[in-house]
């Protein structure tokens, strides 16, 4: 057997705190994963007490899918591995006989694969079940309206209805232009990055984990906007504003995306190693 | 073995333990008694690896717990005064954890239990603090390891749970085990630990077995004072005292007595257990 790190071991770690996150939080997985369900059934009752009929609002089940998410990112986290600081369930833990490794892959597993997976599952099967029965009041399935060419028109749209313009964007310029980071791929970066940084708060702050995290965010991106702008009041403008004339749109989008690549990887990675340095050096 | 070298271990300013050193032998039940505060949940911390030593050493059986390798881990159990409530099933808890300690019993969680009197299937967050801690009790006698760290294991327990803790421990564990007890509730551990350790603000004031602790004092439960008395207690119809045992005669040791005498006259037990 590998001392360090022993798939079989991990088999069973994994499995373990699959128990726990059913009997902890299962109940919060399946309610996000309702979540299209729920604003569905809150939406369509309004609209019959209000207008005596159901309305159409087929934007239900995306727009419910991403607060899921999103809210999914937070929680999860903080809610499985929050307690590590607390010394009864810390102390259990820490003294479960795995490795690090294999404590820390568990960690991610969950939080990163498997409970997003399972909200993903209950919210495409909810989707589909809606989408049969209720087909012209919520529309598509998910999975249809998952691109980022369908989300930048609702937001258009959007846009007008709120602004009362024709056309508040034009969306033309964008037209075949391939677009590298695809809706999927934008849900799974924002869910890495979310969880990432929730987790870190959830294992390193004793207490009011969810504020003093949000509190890291917001000082953390005060600092790089006034670097930013640092930057660039530091920065040739006047170049640079020619560079971006003299550049091929596509290719500037590709190189965009490319930084943001990076960006993202640095945010999901950054906090990953902190979150490993921590399990390694827990104490109670 | 355990072997603590020129321990040391502090709080920011407040130093806890410093210069300890201690051994701990195979097949001894270790009472670890203490006043509030002087290190005695952090002296089992740092044995089970929850800790690392600012300075100095702790090995158990070779390894250094802190780097909480699974054989390691594999082989101790860490009992805290506090426990979590799981959302499962004792059975179910019990069974999910117990696959890491190679000689886990789940027959032997589920006699303990029975001898507790603690539904298996009962779910643990349901559980009332004295069921819990009996859960938590019959799983760290039930994983088989040889090296058991309680930090006040009869807390909370009913007056029938602290006489069937000290038969489960009597029945359940190996021979070859090494199980550290730090309790204030020494009473109920009367009978059952041995050797018995005091710790005082940063030393060790006595480490010594029962048998070595009869031969050099003597536990007088008369109805006259003795002119050498370490300590005495008045009690209904006489005096618990205390005083060097001179004359070799044999005495039931009294460890609450036994403590407050060590506590009063720290540097005369200390020579007089020095001496061989």
């Amino acid at each position: 057997m590998n001392k360090n790190f022993d798939t079989k071991r991990l088999g069973l770690f994994l499995k373990r705190e699959i128990v726990r996150a059913y009997s902890d939080m299962g109940l919060t997985i399946l309610i996000l994963g309702l979540a299209p369900a729920i604003l569905f059934g809150v939406i369509q009752t309004f609209a019959l007490i209000i207008a005596g009929e159901m309305v159409s609002f087929t934007y239900t089940g995306i727009l419910a899918f991403t607060m899921a998410l999103s809210l999914g990112s937070i929680v999860v986290p903080i809610k499985l591995y929050g307690s590590l600081t607390d010394k009864r369930f810390g102390s259990e833990w820490l003294m479960i006989p795995a490795s690090r490794q294999e404590k820390f892959t568990a960690m991610m597993l969950i939080t990163c694969v498997i409970a997003p997976l399972s909200i993903v599952a209950i919210t495409f099967v909810t989707d589909g079940l809606l989408s049969l029965f209720f087909h012209n009041q919520y529309g598509q399935l998910i999975a249809t309206k998952v691109n980022f060419k369908d989300m930048l028109d609702f937001m258009r749209g959007l846009a007008c209805s709120i602004s009362g313009c024709e056309d508040a964007v034009d969306m033309g310029e964008l037209e075949g232009i391939r677009l590298h980071l695809s809706m999927a791929g934008t849900y799974i970066l924002n869910w890495l990055e979310y969880t990432m940084f929730f987790l870190l708060g959830a294992v390193i702050f004793d207490k009011s984990k969810f504020g003093k995290t949000l509190l890291c965010l917001m000082g953390l991106s005060m600092v790089l906007s006034m670097a930013s702008t640092a930057f660039f009041s530091f920065c040739n403008l006047d170049g640079l504003i020619d560079a971006l004339y003299d550049a091929n749109l596509q290719q500037l989008i590709n190189y965009m995306m490319v930084a943001i690549y990076i960006l993202y990887a640095a945010v999901i990675l950054v906090p990953a190693y902190f979150i490993w340095r921590r399990i390694k050096n827990l104490k109670h | 073995m355990i072997e603590i070298n020129d321990l040391s271990f502090s709080y920011g300013r407040n130093v806890v333990l410093q210069g300890i050193t201690l051994n701990m032998l195979p097949g001894r039940i270790y009472g670890l008694l203490g006043e509030n505060g002087v290190g005695k949940t952090t002296l089992l911390t740092l044995m089970c690896g929850l800790k690392t030593p600012q300075a100095g050493t702790v090995r158990v059986d070779g390894a250094d717990p802190y780097r909480r390798e699974p054989d390691t881990l594999a082989d101790q159990f860490y009992l805290a005064d506090e426990v979590a409530a799981s959302g499962s099933k004792a059975m179910d808890w019990a069974n999910t954890n117990g696959v890491f300690w190679p000689h886990y019993s789940e027959d032997n969680f589920k006699a303990l239990m029975e001898e507790f009197n603690v539904q298996l299937d009962q779910k643990m967050k349901t559980m009332s603090a004295g069921q819990l801690k009996k859960t938590h009790i019959a799983f760290a006698l039930a994983t088989g390891a040889r090296h058991i760290f309680m930090d006040e294991p009869t807390n909370g327990l009913d007056i029938p749970g602290k006489t069937q803790f000290r038969s489960a421990i009597m029945r359940f564990t190996p021979e070859d085990s090494t199980i550290v007890i730090s309790t204030h509730q020494v009473r109920d551990l009367e009978n059952l630990i041995d050797p018995i350790i005091i710790l005082d603000r940063q030393d060790v004031l006595l480490n010594a077995s029962i048998e070595d602790i009869c031969s050099k004092l003597y536990f007088d439960y008369g109805n006259e004072l003795h002119p050498d008395a370490l300590f005495t207690e008045q009690i209904p119809g006489g005096f618990i005292q205390v005083y060097p045992n001179s004359t070799g005669a044999e005495s039931k040791v009294n460890i609450e007595v036994l403590f407050n005498a060590v506590a009063q006259n720290k540097s005369y037990i200390k020579t007089l257990f020095e001496q061989k």
